[in-house]
């Protein structure tokens, strides 16, 4: 390939990353606006919108209840991942494509309809506007991702390890904790960590099964932006989207951590 | 209670960790991987189990550590049939692969089956101390499997099967991913261990120089059944059967019918008879001559005494170091082998020269044309 070829595929994926960042960044100059409307360029400089994100209580109780759904849905989306993603890997049962198949399902089927059949099915179990109908919901969007991971880590993992083990003399129980568990732990974690994400910036399921008090960020930025064009709203994705960065950028810089130690150094 | 058991068993056991496989079988669907095995061995014994790949050796040593089930036998563990799963046999294992714990060091590694066993801490670092020790790692406790080379990383798997005492260690192909020299060295480390602890071992290999090398007994292998057992020396000097003949050592195999020949049992082959050595039954059979056993002389001398001679040409001749090793073909197009010492008087043939080859009688084996029937 010549070089100009490759100066010009450069170029090309410059326009792709603009493309795709350029929404989330302009919302920044946004939310420092001195202006009382959602405009850009914003008129001037102003920390006004953070002021009011942060002093109101409607979006105060609104960020608390995002992180505590997101929190929980992780919990238990690990908690029921896990097992399934043993199942399906290690398991040799009937309908075990089948089964597969439904557990990525939410991964496919269009969220509207997911909302629409979960708003008539909460509804009628008095789960609407309650957090636990949030973190059921979530979970169900959410359990692909745990169990994508997981079972990526399963299949990966050397089951020579678990022969040693048990060889050994530890049970199929001490096997699992001091041998499987630390191998498939970074999956485990990735699986935790996707299904955190998926929570906190999800929008319509939450538009659905949230009420004007048990309301989540993004629902509420959503009702904003329909009401009132205020930037606060753009202070608040603001914070949405740089929780979501600091998340990723962690388990990036943990892992290749994880990695450069196991490589090299003293170590007990 | 076990000293009870092994009263009652009618097995000759002295040492404990002796092992007996009784008419083991292993069916997969149609496929035999392993088909009516017997086997004792007794405490403190190396057996080997030799074969190629595919030839049962290993589903045998996963029977014998519980992860497969036999479809039919019985494993007995000093005199007392074995059902348990694999943790509770008591038997420890080591994988060609090493499979140490990637996350813990060589020190937690070896500490591992102590405490699971719940062992108390100070008598856990002592022991490991003494594992390490004894494999000549007492300085690499604190490092990780990853930072060990692959010989260091198997020697501590050695060390983590040893130091809770099991009854039987296995090992599966142990020395199969390393160089060969440092595999030589451990041949003789992981033999001296075994000496040195009194420990029954059971150790797979396709390596049947590994097997000749380290086994006090081998049992060759081959498509799920064992054609024969015995010690080195048995299984080299006389093979039960031709794939025995073939599979351990080089080997010049000449097939034929027997009859009498100048009174004497004769091995008629192509335009040759050669004599048998004594004890010859009848019918088809193959004679054995190991290449170190052929002589080589110049076309035109005569060897003295009662010996087979067959007329050869050298076809190649590849220097060892310590020894020449000779490729001929004779007169009848057959190939053959020699191994002559460097130096001695018969050695120096070049290529291209015709030969005479002999050997005494006593040095032929006759081998089975078919496989005995294993009783």
């Amino acid at each position: 390939m010549s070089a100009r070829a490759q100066k010009g595929l450069g170029a090309f994926c410059c326009v792709v990353v603009v493309f795709l960042v350029a929404p989330t960044l302009v919302l920044i100059p946004m939310s420092f606006s001195s202006g009382r409307t959602l405009a850009f360029p914003p008129p001037g400089f102003s920390l006004q919108w953070y002021e009011n994100l942060f002093g109101d209580p409607v979006w105060r109780l609104a960020g608390q209840t995002s992180v505590q759904v997101a929190v929980l849905t992780a919990i238990l989306a690990t908690a029921l991942g896990t097992p399934a993603a043993f199942g399906l890997v290690r398991g040799r049962f009937r309908g075990r494509a089948f089964v597969n198949a439904i557990v990525l399902a939410p991964m496919i089927v269009p969220l509207i309809v997911v909302a629409i059949g979960m708003y008539a099915v909460f509804a009628s179990w008095g789960l609407l506007g309650s957090i636990a109908g949030l973190v059921i919901g979530h979970t169900a969007l959410a359990l692909p991702f745990v169990v994508i991971n997981i079972a990526a880590s399963l299949q990966t993992m050397d089951r020579e390890l678990e022969a040693a083990s048990l060889s050994l003399g530890a049970s199929p129980l001490q096997t699992f904790r001091y041998v499987t568990m630390p191998a498939i732990l970074p999956g485990v974690l990735a699986g935790a960590l996707f299904a955190f994400i998926t929570s906190w910036d999800e929008v319509v399921v939450a538009i659905f099964l949230t009420n004007p008090l048990v309301n989540t960020l993004p629902a509420l930025m959503w009702q904003q932006v329909n009401t009132e064009i205020d930037p606060t709203v753009a202070a608040a994705a603001n914070v949405l989207t740089l929780l979501t960065t600091v998340l990723f950028v962690a388990w990036v810089v943990s892992r290749r951590r994880a990695s450069i130690r196991s490589k090299a150094g003293p170590w007990n | 209670m076990r000293v009870a058991a092994r009263a009652r068993s009618s097995l000759q056991v002295s040492a404990p960790g002796s092992l007996v496989l009784r008419d083991v079988c292993k069916r997969y669907g149609s496929l035999v991987a392993a088909a009516h095995l017997d086997l004792t061995v007794k405490g403190g014994e190396f057996v080997t189990l030799l074969g190629p790949s595919g030839s049962g050796k290993t589903t045998t040593l996963q029977i014998i550590a519980g992860f497969v089930d036999a479809t039919s036998g019985e494993v007995l563990i000093d005199g007392r049939p074995v059902t348990a799963p694999p943790h509770k046999r008591d038997i420890g294992m080591v994988f060609q692969t090493y499979a140490l714990f990637p996350h813990m060091t060589a020190a937690r590694n070896v500490e591992y089956p102590l405490m699971v066993r719940g062992i108390d801490k100070r008598e856990r670092r002592r022991r490991v101390v003494e594992a390490l020790e004894m494999v000549g790692l007492g300085d690499r406790g604190t490092q990780r499997p990853k930072q060990l080379s692959g010989g260091q990383q198997q020697r501590i798997a050695l060390a983590r099967a040893l130091v809770f005492r099991p009854r039987i260690v296995l090992l599966d192909e142990p020395l199969g991913a390393l160089d060969k020299k440092l595999r030589e060295h451990l041949q003789l480390e992981i033999k001296r261990i075994q000496q040195e602890t009194g420990i029954t071992m059971i150790y797979v290999t396709h390596d049947q120089e590994e097997a000749l090398v380290m086994s006090d007994r081998i049992a060759v292998f081959n498509r799920g059944s064992i054609e024969q057992v015995g010690t080195p020396e048995e299984v080299y000097e006389s093979p039960r059967s031709l794939f025995v003949a073939n599979f351990v050592g080089e080997s010049n195999l000449f097939h034929g019918r027997i009859a009498e020949h100048h009174a004497r049992p004769s091995l008629l082959t192509g335009d040759l008879s050669l004599t048998l050595p004594a004890g010859a039954g009848r019918g088809r059979a193959s004679l054995l001559v190991r290449p170190e056993r052929l002589h080589v002389l110049a076309a035109g001398e005569v060897p003295e005494g009662d010996v087979n001679v067959v007329q050869a040409v050298v076809e190649d001749v590849v220097y060892l170091g310590n020894e020449r090793r000779y490729s001929l073909v004779s007169a009848d197009g057959q190939k053959l082998i020699a191994r002559r010492h460097v130096g001695e008087q018969e050695d120096g043939r070049a290529p291209g020269e015709p030969v005479v080859v002999w050997w005494p009688f006593e040095d032929g084996v006759l081998v089975p044309a078919e496989p005995e029937p294993s009783e």
